[in-house]
């Protein structure tokens, strides 16, 4: 017999909002569908719960109850983010999860026995994982989704041979038949004397049948303890986001940091849960007068590393800012498998992959994402032109690497002028003569050229052909130089070092 | 007492140690007391640390054995003294061996091409440029001065690189900066590279990390070297003759000095063939000697 735990979070759309926004954390908070004053509430928090305010009261009402109370609109979005993120937990667990009503997840347990010894060791760590994306669930484990869900709501675990003395004590009340049918099936079989599920049980199918159609079949199989469909799980998330709807529009960048860290601590937190990184994030903000503004960061190196994210957003929204106040945020962030961290005896040491991500994101936001990776050649004829790969090293050779022969000469490199710095050069017979430009300048001791570049004139107006040369001053530097003669000008474009 | 006798004179011309010790033959049996004193230019770190060879012979003889690991070595010298040449050979001689590279780059004067030229497997290198990076607004707020802000940045992007572990080399490229670092800062570098193990370079035009540099190394340009194939035919840049000098090393050795030659990349430049270049080359070399 299979077996099957349920998360479950009570007050889920509560537990949404409060996730969201943890401000409200212990506040006591009612969810309303409008904020007009003759609005009901839709839900409310356990401690609004203990000072006597009851869903379906007004907000009139309530706050004559209790005048610190807090009203906030049900959010679907928070209550759809915060069912992925149970389903990160969930998938954490056990590859097979099916979502099921709001704040309801099941998980197949099968084959947890050879990580966990004891089913209570699974429930304590599901617990503690719900607990680290910002909720507070119960679990519960049994041999079927149903009675999982009934046994979640007190947090036990059902022995298995074990379902039937469970359902026997548990009230109608506890299937929640007024969410699916309405109540009128409740109190009907209320009103025939069913109080408890063992009280159903004891009846024929065929009976209840008759009187209740499918619906009361169901339920007393489920009072059997019969119900044992297999989970339908879904596909694992490759996007993983949170959003924010904002009570007052947020004009200033700085502000938004605060709001957007939180953010962006439960998305690490929920690819931490799975194992994976954050790749290229994609910001949504609302703007004020209805308009959007959709941006997409690439990161140079996927880490979950909140500073960096953090710091990377801050950079985009600098150098274009929103024009217009903040009203709403959407974060999504791609996730990407972190690089297996398998080093080799052998190998010379280098970077961890976990690390040299997280530095390489880090080096991002310091310098800008055009500043760090891998500088190449371009496949060009310009010696100027270079293209910027992302930094990932190939492995290092594992066997041992004999001594390279040593050398007498070192190899001449040059440093770049970028871009090429316009110079002046006084020439006599064609010859170069003397050299002026902003850093550089003097009689040309000796020089070596010309050497015809030309190229791209297939491709048009964008053609090239230079004549370069180098040149020794007598200010001490040998310089790279050539003629332009699309614009007959001198450029300097290096230095040999 | 010593402490208060005139400080002897260190002209580099013979060991200045030496010297005192023979004006002082009493104080023979002192020479920890000397050391602390810098009147000796023995080691004042031990010798056997790890070192980084570059695998040019000359360089790693006066360096006796090349580069400290875990230390910062400063490579001092002007436009075209030739201290980017030898960073790079040790950074060729690291990714030679599999290992990781980091280059820091004040200026973006970083050329691939020649690097690649000089053995690096650029595969392997991390280029940092700190040359956009000033104009974020996290250091416009401390009201620094441009200079200032890419020294920050140039300082964090090091000790970043240094606490990410595991890179063979860090080559921290100044450029022109023209001020030495505060002594916080350099000693902050030299911590980190002293935590990582990782031995890192400062290419400047002058010295930039004081006393937290183990080695100080002034490259000056001894000549530029340009031949003929023929006495009519345009003249070919062969390269440089550079004079590397230890101004300072806390392992020993100071103020010896050697000569490297850096040769130009003339696959790249020209199309003339090598063999009949270097046929050519002794008798019709013009060499323009002089120092920076």
């Amino acid at each position: 017999m299979g077996r099957i735990a349920c998360i479950f979070v009570s007050d889920f759309s509560i537990a949404a909002i409060v996730r969201a926004n943890p401000a409200l954390e212990g506040a006591t908070l009612a969810l309303v569908e409008s904020l007009a004053p003759h609005a009901e509430l839709i839900a409310v928090s356990s401690r609004a719960r203990a000072v006597g305010i009851r869903a379906g009261t007004t907000i009139a009402q309530a706050r004559t109850i209790s005048s610190e109370l807090a009203v906030a609109l049900r959010s679907l979005a928070a209550e759809s983010l915060a069912t992925d993120a149970l389903v990160d937990v969930a998938e954490s667990i056990s590859p097979v999860v099916e979502v099921g009503p709001p704040g309801c997840v099941w998980v197949d347990l099968a084959g947890m026995e050879w990580i966990h010894s004891e089913e209570k060791e699974i429930a304590a760590e599901i617990v503690r994982r719900v607990r680290r994306i910002g909720m507070e669930a119960a679990v519960g484990i049994a041999a079927n989704m149903e009675i999982a869900r009934l046994a979640a709501r007190g947090g036990e675990i059902i022995a298995p041979g074990m379902e039937r003395d469970f359902l026997n004590q548990r009230p109608l009340g506890a299937l929640d038949l007024g969410n699916s049918d309405g109540g009128d099936l409740e109190t009907s079989l209320t009103r025939l004397g069913l109080n408890t599920l063992g009280d159903l049980a004891r009846l024929s199918p065929e009976v209840i049948g008759t009187r209740f159609g499918r619906r009361g079949v169901e339920l007393v199989r489920l009072a059997h303890g019969g119900n044992s469909r297999p989970l339908m799980p879904r596909r694992a998330l490759e996007i993983f986001a949170e959003a924010i709807d904002l009570e007052y529009g947020i004009e200033k960048l700085e502000a938004m940091g605060f709001v957007v860290r939180p953010m962006l601590e439960r998305i690490a937190e929920r690819l931490n849960i799975r194992g994976l990184v954050g790749g290229d994030i994609n910001l949504v903000l609302g703007l004020d007068g209805h308009r959007m503004d959709s941006r997409r960061i690439a990161i140079a190196a996927a880490s979950n590393e909140v500073h960096a994210m953090l710091a990377l957003i801050n950079l985009a929204l600098e150098a274009a800012p929103p024009g217009a106040a903040i009203e709403s945020i959407r974060i999504e962030v791609e996730s990407r498998t972190p690089r297996p961290a398998q080093s080799d005896l052998f190998a010379p040491p280098s970077p961890a992959p976990d690390k040299l991500q997280v530095t390489l994101a880090r080096l991002s936001a310091l310098c800008g994402t055009e500043n760090v990776g891998v500088l190449r050649p371009e496949n060009s004829h310009r010696p100027e032109a270079v293209r910027l790969d992302p930094f990932n090293p190939p492995p290092a050779p594992s066997a041992p690497l004999n001594g390279t022969a040593a050398k007498n000469v070192a190899q001449l490199v040059v440093r770049a002028i970028r871009p090429a710095a316009e110079i002046e050069v006084m020439c006599s017979r064609g010859m170069p003569e003397f050299v002026r430009g902003t850093d550089l300048g003097g009689r040309v001791i000796s020089f070596a050229g010309p050497w015809r570049r030309d190229g791209e004139w297939w491709s048009g107006a964008s053609g090239f052909a230079r004549d370069y040369y180098e040149l020794a001053l007598d200010d001490g530097g040998v310089y790279r130089i050539f003629r332009d003669f699309n614009s007959e000008r001198w450029y300097a474009d290096g230095v040999y070092d | 007492m010593l402490a208060a006798g005139p400080a002897p004179a260190l002209n580099g011309t013979s060991n200045p140690a030496r010297a005192f010790l023979d004006r002082h033959p009493d104080l023979a049996d002192r020479a920890g007391f000397l050391e602390f004193t810098r009147c000796f230019s023995g080691p004042e770190l031990p010798a056997q640390t790890p070192r980084l060879s570059s695998n040019i012979a000359p360089l790693d003889a006066l360096l006796r054995g090349g580069i400290a690991r875990g230390r910062i070595s400063e490579f001092v010298g002007r436009a075209s003294s030739g201290r980017t040449s030898l960073a790079a050979a040790f950074a060729a001689s690291v990714t030679m061996c599999g290992a990781v590279v980091g280059w820091i780059d004040s200026e973006g004067a970083f050329d691939p091409a020649s690097m690649a030229a000089a053995g690096v497997d650029l595969a392997r290198l991390l280029w940092v440029s700190v040359r956009n990076g000033t104009d974020s607004r996290r250091f416009q707020r401390h009201a620094l001065t441009p200079f200032a802000r890419r020294r920050s940045i140039l300082l964090k992007a090091g000790e970043l690189m240094l606490d990410a572990g595991g890179f063979g080399l860090v080559v921290i490229d100044f450029g022109d900066l023209r001020y030495p670092l505060p002594k916080g800062a350099a000693l902050r570098l030299g911590r980190a590279t002293e935590r990582s193990g990782t031995a890192v370079i400062a290419l400047a035009s002058q010295r930039m990390c004081g006393t937290f540099a183990a080695l100080s190394l002034a490259v000056n340009r001894a000549g530029a070297s340009f031949s003929r194939i023929e006495v009519a035919a345009p003249a070919i840049f062969d390269g440089l003759r550079l004079e590397a000098t230890v101004s300072r090393n806390k392992f020993g050795g100071s103020y010896a000095s050697a000569m490297v030659d850096a040769m130009a990349d003339p696959v790249g430049q020209i199309a003339v063939p090598l063999a009949s270049a270097a046929k050519s080359r002794p008798t019709a070399m013009v060499h323009h000697g002089g120092r920076n």
